[in-house]
């Protein structure tokens, strides 16, 4: 399945998902604020883990609906010879499908799916440029749009805290940016970095685990 | 001698672990202030710091915590550092006890500001420590934390907890590994903020 057909089944699928019946809001208008650490895994860069610091604020709009608005701060190491940093800023729907929703020492499993803003920048360590008899440091940078579908859990510690366990599939559409790990003559390792003209999809794994707690009910009776 | 301190350490909180009511409850505001060690795990190296931090119940038995580590130096460093002072937020988890006893896990991201020491004038880099001009750098961190606190009397507590930090310092040379375990003890203070607060 080519890149194309499988963002038209990522988007068709976040569609139905949100079409489910809500059921009992009990629920209903908790914000909750949480902190979160990040993995990613870009495949176009060489598969490099990526270590992320973020934050998230969550707004639920039904029993089984929530929202999940955050920002992430990313970096990783690529083979030693570079390195990528991505920021996102974004929103995600949480279903919840299960019946059991928060209760006490209890896991609550979800699928989520939504949009991004990215910005990514490549930077490669210095090398030598004999003809230019100088060092050569090169970076690209690119601004992106992305949307990402996934699945996890939450584990209710108490009803207004939870430990979160996300993992999600997110395409980037925008410039591309491509970074390969190259060997130059005298066996020297460096990054090459292209920016290529015209728009591509780029897609990477990404994991989160979070800690969250409700700090306000705006439904509350 | 390492058993006699440890027993040194642990037996106050054994022996006075008596009462039959937790002390613990929301509205309890606690502080830290210590030094901290950190063994690296990529490499040889023992990071030293000034670290504290401030702690609020938000419930009976969940915290949230804000800390930082400021850092003093590097022993025993292949790749020594001038800076690595880190800061982390999060929330911890303390489990039910029906004493003064308070044990508790910690998840909390942070950033880090790093910067590796260059070396010495004459010393021979190999490329490409021989071009880099060791930049600062900001990095994000994971971590996670666990310990258990003692709060002696109504103002004051003795803690010791052990901290695992996951991270990378990038600059313009391979990234240097973050990751380490750091532990820390000491004596804090702590406040109630409500007057009528309810122990469970």
């Amino acid at each position: 399945m080519d890149k194309k057909n499988l963002t038209i089944l990522f988007l068709l699928f976040t569609s139905f998902t949100y079409g489910q019946s809500t059921g009992i809001n009990t629920r209903k208008g908790e914000i909750s604020f949480g902190v979160r650490t990040t993995e990613s895994l870009f495949r176009s860069s060489g598969n490099y883990f990526g270590i992320g610091a973020g934050w998230q604020v969550r707004y639920r709009m039904a029993e089984k609906l929530n929202t999940e608005w955050f920002a992430d701060w990313i970096t990783t190491d690529i083979g030693g010879v570079g390195q990528r940093y991505d920021s996102h800023i974004g929103e995600s729907m949480i279903i919840y499908p299960g019946k059991k929703m928060g209760q006490k020492n209890t896991f609550t499993p979800f699928v989520l799916g939504g949009f991004c803003g990215d910005y990514t920048k490549i930077q490669a360590n210095p090398i030598i440029d004999e003809e230019l008899n100088s060092n050569l440091k090169k970076s690209k940078d690119r601004w992106s749009f992305a949307t990402q579908l996934g699945f996890g859990t939450h584990y209710n510690f108490t009803e207004r805290f939870d430990i979160s366990f996300t993992s999600q599939y997110v395409l980037h559409f925008g410039s591309d940016i491509d970074a390969q790990v190259r060997t130059n003559d005298i066996g020297e390792k460096y990054l090459q970095i292209e920016k290529e003209k015209g728009s591509n999809l780029e897609g990477h794994i990404f994991i989160t685990i979070s800690a969250n707690f409700v700090i306000a009910d705006l439904c509350k009776k | 001698m390492k058993k006699l301190i440890a027993i040194i350490l642990f037996f106050p909180l054994a022996s006075i672990a008596q009462d039959n009511e937790r002390f613990i409850a929301k509205g309890l505001f606690s502080g830290k202030g210590t030094l901290a060690a950190g063994q690296m795990t990529a490499f040889k190296a023992t990071n030293m710091y000034v670290s504290g931090n401030l702690e609020y119940y938000i419930e009976d038995n969940i915290s949230f915590r804000g800390g930082l580590y400021f850092f003093l130096g590097t022993s025993n460093a292949a790749l020594p550092f001038s800076k690595n002072s880190t800061c982390f937020t999060g929330f911890y988890y303390h489990p039910k006890t029906n004493n003064r006893l308070d044990p508790y896990i910690g998840f909390e991201p942070g950033i880090s500001w790093t910067q590796l020491k260059a070396p010495n004038n004459g010393s021979i880099e190999t490329y490409p420590y021989n071009i880099s001009t060791y930049p600062q750098s900001i990095n994000p961190l994971a971590s996670v934390t666990a310990g258990v606190n003692y709060y002696a009397t109504t103002f004051t507590h003795l803690f010791i907890e052990a901290k695992y930090v996951q991270g990378i310092h990038t600059s313009d040379i391979p990234a240097v590994s973050l990751s380490e375990f750091r532990i820390a003890f000491g004596f804090g203070f702590n406040i109630w903020t409500i007057k009528n607060h309810k122990t469970t």
